[in-house]
């Protein structure tokens, strides 16, 4: 008997891996202990109640992410200096928690469409952004190019012009850099900040679901 | 049941259940479970929540051979629920003014 719950919350642990050593453990050790004090016997009875391990794992993954991040302002900040893949990491972990919530079928494809949508948006924005800075770049470059092969055939004038002009899109370029990956910083955290603010709506409705909601399913 | 427990009554509830003694997880869920229609998945995260926060400790005890985690109010704890049960007790009070009995019977 020991050996299925054993089993069970190895399961589960292994998909885990995200949390803090700590938080597993003290969350693993709640479900063993209830489960050995339960006096659950056989693997079939311990899925009725707490899903797979699959299952159970997300939902606490799901709650450790959506809960334990920064609720007030001060720490609003602190999130937005968090890197554009730590964001996405958490809004993708958000996601896999909420698919780990029973949800009708309307919702899970409703909330695959936002997802996909943000992450769309995301990745657009980033690759017009990287096309903008490249522009930038190999416009600067070939406006030095072309201006030094005029000094060097002797036409002052456009040579100089082309060279200036040339240096300016390319510092333009160095400046608008950084300000790009601020600018993504800063739509990543705010995507991972509605994420957790649906994450937080959803789970109020689903995740405190019933024991006959359960059952009826 | 249509109406769902809001996290707040559910915390208060928690609470309320350890006032008078220190319980293990599964002993709490049955208590809890025996009002409140709430799946078992709910139970850690509002124990974990109200941990953190500090309303609540908790201290491990040997039973045959393992141990169980008991879990403890704390004097916040004990703040938090004396607010939850006035709030609720106001609460309560406005309701039952509009869908009491007193409404409910007398047509």
């Amino acid at each position: 008997m020991e050996q299925i719950i054993n089993d069970y919350i190895l399961e589960v642990e292994e998909n885990l891996s995200s949390l803090p050593l700590g938080d597993r453990n003290d969350v693993l050790e709640f479900y063993r202990e209830f489960l050995l004090d339960g006096d659950f016997h056989n693997r079939a009875a311990i899925e009725k109640e707490l899903g797979t391990p699959q299952q159970l794992a997300r939902k606490i993954v799901a709650d450790y992410v959506i809960n334990d991040q920064p609720e007030t302002e001060a720490t609003d900040r602190a999130e937005d200096t968090a890197s554009s893949s730590q964001s996405l990491h958490t809004i993708w972990r958000i996601f896999v928690g909420i698919c780990a919530i029973p949800t009708g079928i309307i919702i899970g494809i409703t909330l695959t469409a936002i997802f996909l949508g943000l992450f769309c948006a995301f990745l657009g924005i980033l690759v017009g952004f990287i096309g903008l800075a490249l522009g930038l770049l190999v416009g600067g470059v070939v406006g030095i190019v072309i201006g030094l092969n005029l000094l060097v055939a002797s036409s002052w004038a456009p040579g100089f012009f082309y060279l200036g002009a040339g240096l300016i899109v390319l510092s333009i370029c160095l400046f608008i850099v950084p300000a790009i990956i601020q600018t993504l910083r800063f739509l990543a955290a705010k995507c991972a900040q509605f994420a957790r603010f649906l994450g937080r709506k959803i789970f109020k409705k689903r995740y405190y679901q019933t024991k006959t909601d359960k059952e009826a399913k | 049941m249509a109406i769902q427990i809001p996290t707040r009554l559910l915390d208060g509830a928690v609470l309320s259940f350890l006032k008078d003694e220190d319980l293990y997880g599964y002993a709490l869920t049955q208590k809890v479970q025996g009002t409140f229609d709430i799946s078992e998945s709910t139970i850690y995260p509002v124990l974990r929540r109200l941990k953190k926060n500090g309303y609540l400790t908790t201290y491990d005890q040997p039973y045959q051979g393992r141990n169980r985690r008991y879990y403890q109010l704390t004097e916040t704890g004990l703040t938090l629920l004396a607010a939850v049960q006035k709030e609720w007790l106001n609460f309560s009070t406005k309701v039952n003014q509009i869908l009491g009995e007193k409404n409910g019977t007398n047509n």
